[in-house]
């Protein structure tokens, strides 16, 4: 490539234009400086330390502190990865922490509301006073409403295991709930539990390497994966070819092969297009499909359910006994010897008064009867032709008949519809491409998908999930380097067993998804959750900016209104910090010891401290210690006698994935815990013919093995409320905001990715950062749907819907899909042209399809901020922020 | 207070081995490789130059541009839409224009390649700033403002009314270590070498990746090279 001159000088104006805009005044006036000779080596300092920048990026970036006088004047990457494909870790905010550690909006002092709540206005305070506030409110409030009366909400505890899980802690001792973060953010991938029974399991990006073939789905990861976006290059360098799928064209789709421009909400109806094409052309892997999926077991015409081997007359099906499935083809070849059931890690010893586990029947086509399947190990019993289409008619033990068909053969119909053709009205992605792009997903091996926010955080994105982990088992792209089915979203992983530490002693916290904090009690809720019989009186809020940030935030001030505390623990001066009635200053992770570690590598971290805490900040953990101090001195003397040290040694002690790291292997660096290399999910599923699911930390495996009753990949749920909702299978629903607001009357899509420049709100006031963005918010719009209302570059708009409006300024641009809206969500309220946030807008509507189990941050209502629609209208002309305040 | 040490030797051993720089000979030719296709427009090098060089708020040293548009907007080319970045700070030429204009010689050549700029001389007239073909210097206008109370960074801040630009991290250089916006790429887009070690990997890849200089018919001859953004694998439609 060559520039021209012309072309440069075009490219190189913004440069020139950015070089003169620097202050004013100041004349030439020289300060000398002695020896301005280039320097021949750098300042010194008095350390350097080695920390983990672990905001909820999922980064989990191993960083050096550079202090000097006491204080932090360089952040940059340890790049002291062992394996070098990970270095450097880190991207432009984290290298900039010092600006938050250091900047004006530090909060160096307890602070306790003078004003109305919202309005900012604190006096100073010692920490006794608040400490001693908090503890008598929490006792009037626990003594008369219930502790449980009292939320504890902080954010994905990946991000420190050790300060965060002192919120659980305290929650077991003292009897308050615990919120959740994962399923509240939106980001538990609903279809990861519904078909696999896992929280969510998703391959180590250094994996994306190693693929032929990349699949992104509503994912950004060249914006939102700074430090593994590379790995997306490195498999292009190596010939593999990328497809992005996104309504906008995005920094990854940029660097794609080719961008699949899709209707927002329609993920689904692609997937299934993918799927029917794959069975069509012949490229199914069926072998994989009776191995490890239900596609083979039988249901019930009568009932919908799943026929049970003790529902027929005996003697009918052939019994082959327990462990007795061998795997097809080549797949289960380290599987242990017939007759022994592999050993899931984690599964605890069957009671003898617990009921045997479900046997279930597939139809056997070389002895023309049924055959029983169990669930103790994966695979079909030597000799089965199981089949996977026909109706077949059976006796059941009461002497009547029923009729059976293969789960397969269900999805199968469903998928029957989903022509390229149909797939292109829905998804505006042209027939001959979603063709072109099924026939290479299924040739060029291992094939990978990774989905994002942008496909999950719809209400319907459990299907959407479902469709796309039908799509890569359909291809055997599961459970090997190179492959999968990958949701990348939020540092929610809990990869080492924290109970020593989050439990107290046999009490556990009880948690409430934060959603019922929003929303109360919905009609379907499940009647496991210990919702607060007396609602909700006090919010105790720990690193969130929850006020601003939380789905359908007005909804959410509707919960405060009747909150009687509202704590809130932060370090920066935050939207949602002013609507505290105590603020109690934090410590950055810079002035304080943690462990964390995230889904996208498997390096155990800690967080050690730079600096002390600045002015009166303090870890959560101190807080929390001196809170139950207060509280119950006994409780304190006998679970919070504990340094952050002693924590991370009695996790450590567990063994498990953390066996053999110690303390001080951890001091010096990143120690990669004991996982597969490379860290791909279900190995021991596919090569040992394992059930599924493996355990999802820190839930027993029961709880979650109870998702999916076959203990294989479920792509037929038989459960009554899936059954009732017509989604046994999976099926492209429309977006359910539509539903509410009416396409006619609320035309424009509002979609609120996550922006490159914040990790959510965080890093909204980073000076640096805000001289490269400009610091104030953008709307992107197609050029045509400004038009069609008036709107010209720079304009003040406004997006409204019925929970809220906000308004930004318009920048056009054919990047975005026309009849959409595009607000990057974590803007500070200061950097709209007016609202609290973008969350205005924002949906908070339960699926009931997510009620249906009960397990915080693994099967949960995941909420659907991207399922919104709204108006747009222009309010202005291009005004500055201090204009539109002075309005 | 503790006594002091150098960032250099103070930082544990993996991570000084990976700043290290590698093939460098007896008499190096410094340069820079930027990999087109490899950047993803994140702005790391800049603000960790920022950081290293204590630049004050309103100039940087160093800059994504994204080709042909604003901020993170796609041009459209060929009937669909096109995005890519080039970062862009001192070319450090062979040729350089600024030199050959500064009046007080307070901008010159090394034997090294570096374009260095000696405060102690500068006049601040900013007739390099007009004649430097790539819009990299930035002048020091005012007293200079910073996001935190303290001097960050690890050189001395500039005087008020001179010139600065990239020095190539001529600090770390000394230390035999890479500067600090190759160090902190994540995308593992920027190479730093010695063009006089044949088997510097500034060399290989200028040799093997059709390696380009920006604005090559002036002259100034760069060294600092771009590597082309990759042929797409798209479907013939």
């Amino acid at each position: 490539m060559k520039l021209t001159r012309r072309q440069f000088l075009k490219l190189a104006g913004v440069v020139a234009g950015a070089a003169t805009t620097t202050a004013s005044a100041g004349g030439l006036t020289r300060e000398a400086l002695a020896g301005r000779s280039p320097a021949s080596s750098s300042l010194p300092v008095d350390r350097v330390v080695r920390t983990t920048c672990s905001p909820n990026c999922t980064g989990s970036c191993g960083q050096l502190a550079f202090v000097r006088d006491g204080n932090i004047v360089k952040v940059q990457q340890a790049a002291d990865y062992p394996e070098p494909a990970y270095n450097p870790r880190g991207c432009m905010k984290g290298v900039s922490y010092h600006l938050l550690v250091h900047g004006p909006d530090r909060i160096l002092a307890p602070l306790v509301r003078e004003g109305e709540r919202g309005s900012g206005s604190f006096r100073k305070a010692t920490w006794d006073e608040v400490l001693d506030r908090i503890a008598s409110d929490f006792k009037r409030i626990g003594d008369t409403w219930g502790w449980d009366t009292i939320h504890v909400f902080g954010q994905v505890p990946g991000s420190g295991y050790i300060q965060k899980g002192a919120n659980y802690r305290a929650c077991a001792v003292l009897g308050m709930t615990h919120g959740t973060s994962f399923d509240f953010n939106g980001d538990l991938p609903m279809g990861m539990p519904i078909t696999f029974g896992v929280q969510n399991a998703e391959h180590e990006a250094k994996d994306w390497a190693n693929s032929r073939f990349l699949l992104v789905v509503g994912a950004n990861p060249l914006e939102t994966r700074i430090p593994d976006a590379h790995f997306l290059l490195d498999a292009c360098e190596r010939g593999a070819r990328l497809v992005v799928v996104d309504p906008t064209f995005s920094s990854t789709a940029a660097k794609a092969d080719a961008w699949l421009k899709i209707k927002p909400g329609t993920d689904t109806a692609l997937a299934l297009a993918l799927c029917r094409r794959v069975v069509q052309t012949g490229k199914a892997d069926w072998d994989f499909m009776r191995t490890y999926t239900d596609a083979p077991l039988l249901v019930r015409h009568d009932t919908g359910k799943r026929l049970l081997a003790e529902d027929l007359a005996p003697g009918q099906a052939w019994d082959p006994g327990p462990a007795a499935g061998v795997g097809l083809g080549d797949y289960g070849r380290q599987a242990p010897p017939l007759g022994q059931a592999p050993v899931v890690p984690g599964a605890a010893k069957p009671s003898p008064e617990a009921p045997p586990p479900p046997r279930f029947v597939a139809w056997d086509e070389s002895r023309r009867r049924p055959v029983v399947i169990t669930t103790d190990r994966l695979g079909l019993p030597a000799g089965v032709q199981a089949a996977l289409e026909g109706v077949f008619t059976l006796r059941l033990a009461d002497g009547q008949s029923v009729d059976v068909t293969p789960g397969f053969a269900l999805v199968a119909a469903e998928l029957e519809t989903w022509t390229p053709e149909h797939a292109a009205q829905i998804t505006g992605v042209p027939a001959d491409l979603i063709v072109q792009v099924a026939d290479a997903y299924a040739t060029e091996r291992p094939a990978a998908i990774l989905m994002g926010g942008g496909a999950n955080h719809w209400y319907h994105g459990d299907m959407t999930g479902r469709a796309f982990a039908l799509l890569a088992s359909l291809t055997g792209n599961i459970g090997g380097s190179g492959g999968g089915f990958s949701v990348y979203v939020g540092q929610y992983k809990v990869r080492v067993d924290v109970s020593p530490w989050w439990n107290a002693g046999d009490k556990k916290a009880k948690v409430v998804p934060s959603i019922y904090f929003t929303r109360g009690r919905t009609p379907t809720i499940n009647e496991t959750v210990p919702f607060p019989k007396n609602g909700w009186k006090a919010l105790f809020c720990s690193f969130a900016n929850m006020f601003i940030q939380g789905m359908d935030v007005n909804r959410l001030h509707q919960t405060l209104a009747d909150c009687e505390l509202v704590v809130v623990v932060d370090h920066q001066m935050t939207d949602t910090v002013k609507y505290a009635d105590i603020v109690l200053p934090a410590a950055t992770w810079y002035e304080k010891t943690d462990l964390t570690a995230t889904p996208l590598h498997p390096y155990l971290q800690l967080q050690q401290p730079a600096i002390p805490p600045r002015g009166e900040a303090r870890s959560e953990l101190w807080i929390w210690q001196e809170l139950v101090k207060r509280i119950d001195p006994a409780a304190y003397e006998e679970y919070f006698r504990m340094t952050e040290e002693e924590a991370i040694e009695a996790i450590l002690a567990k063994g498990g994935p953390a066996e053999g790291i110690t303390l001080e292997q951890l001091k010096q660096g990143p120690v990669r815990l004991k996982v597969p290399d490379p860290d791909v999910p279900f190995v021991q599923q596919i090569n040992q013919l394992a059930p599924f699911p493996p355990r999802s930390l820190p839930a027993a495996l029961g709880a979650t093995a109870a998702f999916i009753p076959t203990r294989r990949i479920e792509f037929y749920k038989d459960h009554d409320r899936f059954l009732k909702l017509k989604q046994a299978v999976p099926t492209y629903m429309p977006p359910h905001d539509d539903l509410i607001h009416e396409p006619a009357e609320y035309p424009i899509q509002l979609l609120t990715p996550h922006s490159k420049w914040r990790i959510h709100s965080s890093y909204a006031n980073v000076a640096w950062l805000n001289e490269i963005t400009g610091g104030r918010a953008p709307v992107l719009l197609h050029p045509k749907t400004a038009a069609e209302h008036g709107i010209s570059e720079g304009d003040l708009v406004e997006l409204s819907n019925t929970r809220g409006a906000v308004r930004a300024w318009a920048h056009l641009t054919t990047a975005a899909s026309p009849g959409t809206a595009t607000l990057f969500e974590g803007w500070w309220s200061n950097q709209l042209g007016g609202g609290k946030s973008v969350n205005e807008l924002t949906s908070s509507e339960v699926n009931p399809i997510h009620e249906v189990f009960n397990v915080p941050n693994m099967w949960a209502p995941s909420t659907p901020w991207k399922d919104c629609r709204c108006r747009l209208a222009k309010v202005g002309g291009p005004q500055t922020r201090s204009e539109v305040k002075d309005a | 207070m503790p006594d002091k040490v150098s960032p250099i030797e103070a930082l544990p051993a993996a991570s000084r081995a990976f700043g290290e720089l590698r093939a460098v000979s007896a008499e190096p030719r410094w340069a820079m490789v930027v990999d087109l296709e490899r950047c993803i427009g994140c702005w790391s090098c800049c603000v960790i130059c920022k950081s290293e060089n204590n630049v004050p708020l309103g100039m940087w040293w160093n800059r994504i541009n994204t080709v042909g548009a604003a901020l993170d907007t796609p041009r459209e080319e060929h009937g669909g839409l096109a995005m890519h970045w080039m970062p862009l700070a001192c070319q450090h030429c062979e040729n350089p224009a600024c030199t050959k204009v500064c009046p007080v010689k307070a901008t010159y050549s090394r034997e090294d390649g570096l374009v260095v700029q000696d405060d102690e001389r500068c006049i601040g007239c900013r007739y390099c700033l007009v004649a430097c073909p790539y819009g990299v210097r930035v002048f020091n206008w005012g007293r200079p403002e910073y996001p935190v109370p303290f001097p960050m960074g690890m050189v001395e801040p500039r005087p008020v009314g001179t010139m600065e630009k990239c020095t190539f991290c001529i600090h770390r250089l000394s230390e035999g270590q890479v500067p600090s916006c190759i160090w902190s790429c994540p995308a593992q887009a920027r190479v730093f070498g010695d063009l006089n070690h044949p088997d510097s990997e500034v060399n290989r890849l200028i040799r093997e990746r059709a390696a380009f200089q920006l604005l090559e018919e002036r002259g100034t001859d760069p060294q600092v090279f771009y590597l082309p953004p990759r042929r797409k694998r798209g479907w013939e439609r």
